[in-house]
């Protein structure tokens, strides 16, 4: 029987050996492995603990667990372990903020286990590790999502008020409009009127010379009123709600022609009239429209001696294409970026009238109607203009 | 201001428009007992017989009031509120005069029953002829029954 009994020794030193693997383990481990006894104090520390903590073995053992904790932090952290302990819970995670020997922060993750015995707990072991990256990348990611919120929420700021100052920017163009339609009009009626009476109540008295000032005053007053009335209809042509029908193009292009063509024209200019898709649209808008792009025709084409306008359209696969073809002064292409601005003329009053408006009001109507605008010319060779609208 | 018979109330601020006004109503020879106030105020003094108008009769009402938009101290719009709310003015004719097609104006001179509306053209042949069919549509057509 004795024999067969383990020798006492060899249990010993079988002990030994796996106390030894244990030990070696524990001390060549890259991680945080301490114990502590009931109260919290360390009795043991491995050697990466000291390397990280900067103390010695002497400092370190004997300290209290929370004096590793960044001050901030301690009360959170018996805290934590108080309720978790409280709860039953013998194995907790937690994340805090610790301090070297320096004074120096960085960030742990901590495994801790009680350690019992008769049901009594005597002690606590723990393995920690440096989750400094992990922490501070978190850090920067919150911040720069923070970041992006901020720049978010100035963005909308920002928006909300441009959007304001565009509603103000509006409210005085329309102020404006209105003022130029009662206060400008007014005088322009006064001196319209009275230089007729003048003339008339005059009559023979005046001779050529006031007779030729007289006639400059009212060819000015005309340029002043058809500017007024362009100034107008360009603000009207941004504010009218679209009453959008179907609109037969040819007859509306036609009736236009007819409706604004001097007799001169009528008589020297040789029209032709394709047939035209029909469009959806405001009728008023698209009959503007028309009514400018003829006019301009008109205007140009009669100084020549070839005198055509032509009428056409061709439809592609989301839009019709209307055109309208002159034989008229045309312009350089250079130029044609210019057309369609407000008071942006291509040519001088003497060469041909004009208030530099009404294409800039086919541009808005056009672009009201989400459709778009262009032009195709060679000096001396014509003019064509085009505008698309999307099929409907 | 005797108590005669007047036929065109001009409600006018701007003093040279009612001078044109009135040369192209005489030109027509429309221009006889014809009267113009500057404002709003006088306009309802001239028509309800107050103020400077007491002695007037309010049965001798004008046969047409051609009343200017926007007036100083009352507004046309006012005005003609107020001749609407008097039953012994309410069918008098009223000519809204406008120097713009400010749509908003013009559907409130309609709800408040204005018999027309003239937007006054810079051009003052255009308007010339407005006056003149003004005048002759009320004075010379549109008699109401005696």
């Amino acid at each position: 029987m004795l024999q067969q009994t383990p020798d006492l020794q060899t249990l010993y030193d079988k002990l030994r050996e796996s106390e030894e693997r244990y030990r070696r383990f524990v001390e060549n481990a890259a991680d945080i492995i301490y114990r502590t006894d009931g109260a919290g104090r360390f009795i043991y520390v491995n050697p990466v603990s000291l390397k990280i903590f900067g103390y010695t073995e002497q400092e370190f053992l004997g300290k209290h667990y929370l004096e590793l904790f960044h001050p901030d932090f301690r009360n959170k952290a018996r805290q934590f372990y108080a309720t978790q302990f409280f709860n039953g819970q013998y194995t907790s995670y937690l994340e805090f903020p610790a301090i070297d020997k320096d004074g120096k922060q960085f960030w742990l993750g901590q495994n801790v286990q009680p350690l019992m015995e008769n049901g009594q707990i005597i002690g606590f072991q723990a393995v920690a590790r440096d989750i400094t990256k992990r922490v501070l990348a978190e850090e920067a990611k919150r911040q720069s999502e923070e970041k992006v919120r901020k720049l978010n929420a100035e963005l909308e700021h920002r928006v909300a008020e441009r959007t304001a100052q565009l509603e103000n920017a509006n409210k005085e163009l329309e102020a404006f409009s209105y003022s130029v339609s009662h206060d400008l009009r007014a005088p322009l009626l006064t001196i319209n009127g009275f230089t007729q009476f003048l003339a008339a109540h005059l009559g023979d008295k005046l001779d050529e010379e006031g007779s030729r000032l007289l006639s400059i005053i009212r060819t000015n007053t005309q340029a002043m009123q058809h500017l007024i009335s362009a100034l107008l209809m360009l603000s009207k042509t941004n504010k009218k709600e679209l009453d959008v029908t179907a609109v037969d193009m040819t007859a509306l292009a036609r009736e236009t022609y007819n409706e604004i063509a001097t007799p001169e024209a009528l008589q020297n200019i040789e029209i032709t009239i394709a047939p035209l898709p029909e469009t959806r649209g405001d009728k008023t808008l698209l009959r503007q429209v028309w009514s400018n792009l003829l006019s301009n025709a008109i205007k140009f084409t009669l100084a020549k001696h070839e005198r055509s306008i032509t009428i056409g359209a061709r439809t592609e696969e989301n839009q019709n294409v209307y055109f309208v073809k002159d034989s008229g002064a045309g312009f350089d292409m250079k130029d044609a970026g210019k057309l369609f601005g407000v008071f942006s003329r291509l040519h001088t009053d003497e060469e041909f009238e004009g208030t530099g408006i009404g294409l800039s009001i086919v541009r808005r109507v056009i672009h009201r109607h989400k459709g778009e605008v262009w032009a195709e010319g060679e000096v001396g060779k014509g003019a064509t203009f085009y505008f698309a609208l999307p099929k409907a | 201001m005797s108590d005669k018979n007047v036929n065109i109330l001009l409600v006018e601020d701007n003093p040279h428009h009612a001078e044109l006004a009135m040369r192209a109503l005489k030109m027509h020879n429309l221009a006889e007992d014809f009267v113009w106030v500057k404002n709003g105020e006088d306009a309802t003094d001239f028509i309800f017989c107050r103020g400077e108008f007491a002695s007037r009769k309010i049965e001798n009402a004008p046969k047409v009031v051609i009343l200017d938009l926007k007036l100083p101290k009352k507004s046309g719009l006012q005005v003609l509120q107020e001749i609407r709310a008097d039953a012994r003015t309410k069918d008098l004719p009223v000519v809204m005069l406008t120097t713009s097609r400010e749509e908003k104006d013009i559907v409130e001179g309609q709800s408040l029953g204005m018999n027309g509306y003239v937007v006054k053209p810079d051009d003052f042949e255009k308007f010339a002829e407005a006056i003149r069919n003004i005048g002759y549509y009320w004075l010379v057509l549109n008699q109401l029954p005696k």
